[in-house]
């Protein structure tokens, strides 16, 4: 948090380098916000550009209630969703919650088969950008599900379902890939 | 209580949220053949252009805002002169005269809102590439 003050100083005393500092340490979370929830490289870097303006806009109304990661991530966030939401993307799967009931969860098995880091990627393309972009934050970015809270808006209970579902469909659909190998 | 809270593995997260500090030797293991297949179908890094623009939004935003200042103390200042030439009854009465026909009224209007328009467009960003740039 104390470094976070320095750079926020920095950036807004707009002293050499100061805003530079700030995108040269949260450029990557910003890129894998925008790029899980558009999956697209052309819209992830109008929009990653966008961010950075409006955090350069707002910087002076950080309060520092949470760390500048999570602010930048909200700000990533709301930006994605604004953007999926005009093009009618849907955030996250309409899917009913009852179908994950009894599930024995294994992901060191389904981890142990080849081509798995391929598969990962092809089924994590699947998911909703809602549930993409939690797993990568969790697992890529390693944060907590508060955190991920913090960013998303939404209850930490919330983020682990998604979490949950998330891998319950990935470790499906490697299953399935198991018997079907492409 | 609904169907994911009544599942055992989801009720083990609540206490263990990153199974990798508190211990459980297979939630362990478990988390991180996760966590290396996710790292390794992640998204690359940003592209190093990508981040010298969001790098350099700082300096325009700062150029753009100058300008924007400049602009608005350079209406100021013409605002002024404007008052002051006008309060010499001179030009007052040659003014008056000028604005007693309909159409020079009408012209005067038209330029001014025109250039207006096209000063304010020249100086106001269109899109993000175009301030990025």
């Amino acid at each position: 948090m104390s470094d976070d003050r320095t750079i926020v100083a920095q950036a807004l005393a707009r002293r050499a380098g100061g805003f530079e500092a700030l995108v040269d340490s949260h450029h990557r979370l910003v890129w894998h916000v925008l790029l899980r929830m558009v999956s697209d490289r052309e819209e992830a870097r109008d929009l990653t550009q966008e961010v950075f303006l409006r955090v350069h806009q707002r910087l002076g109304q950080f309060r520092f209630e949470s760390s500048l990661a999570t602010w930048i991530g909200r700000i990533a966030y709301s930006i994605a969703v604004r953007h999926l939401e005009r093009k009618r993307i849907p955030l996250a799967d309409e899917d009913s919650l009852a179908d994950v009931a009894d599930s024995a969860f294994c992901p060191e098995q389904v981890a142990a088969r080849a081509g798995l880091d391929e598969s990962v990627g092809r089924i994590m393309d699947r998911l909703s950008p809602l549930q993409r972009t939690i797993v990568s934050l969790y697992y890529f970015e390693e944060m907590t599900t508060s955190e991920i809270a913090g960013i998303a808006d939404m209850p930490a209970g919330t983020v682990k379902s998604h979490l949950f579902r998330a891998r319950k469909r990935l470790r499906d659909e490697l299953q399935q890939q198991q018997w079907n190998p492409r | 209580m609904n169907a994911i809270e009544q599942n055992p593995e989801w009720q083990a997260q609540q206490h263990a949220e990153r199974p990798e500090r508190p211990g459980d030797p297979e939630a362990v293991r478990a988390y991180r053949a996760v966590a290396t297949a996710v790292r390794r179908a992640s998204p690359p890094a940003p592209p190093p252009d990508l981040v010298e623009r969001c790098r350099a939004i700082s300096r325009r935003e700062i150029r753009r805002q100058t300008i924007h200042r400049r602009l608005f103390t350079a209406c100021l200042t013409a605002a002024a002169v404007a008052v002051f030439l006008l309060s010499i009854p001179g030009l007052a009465r040659l003014a008056a005269a000028a604005a007693g026909t309909p159409w020079p009224m009408l012209l005067t209007a038209l330029v001014l809102t025109v250039s207006g328009a096209r000063l304010a467009g020249r100086f106001r960003p269109s899109g993000i590439d175009e301030l990025t740039r």
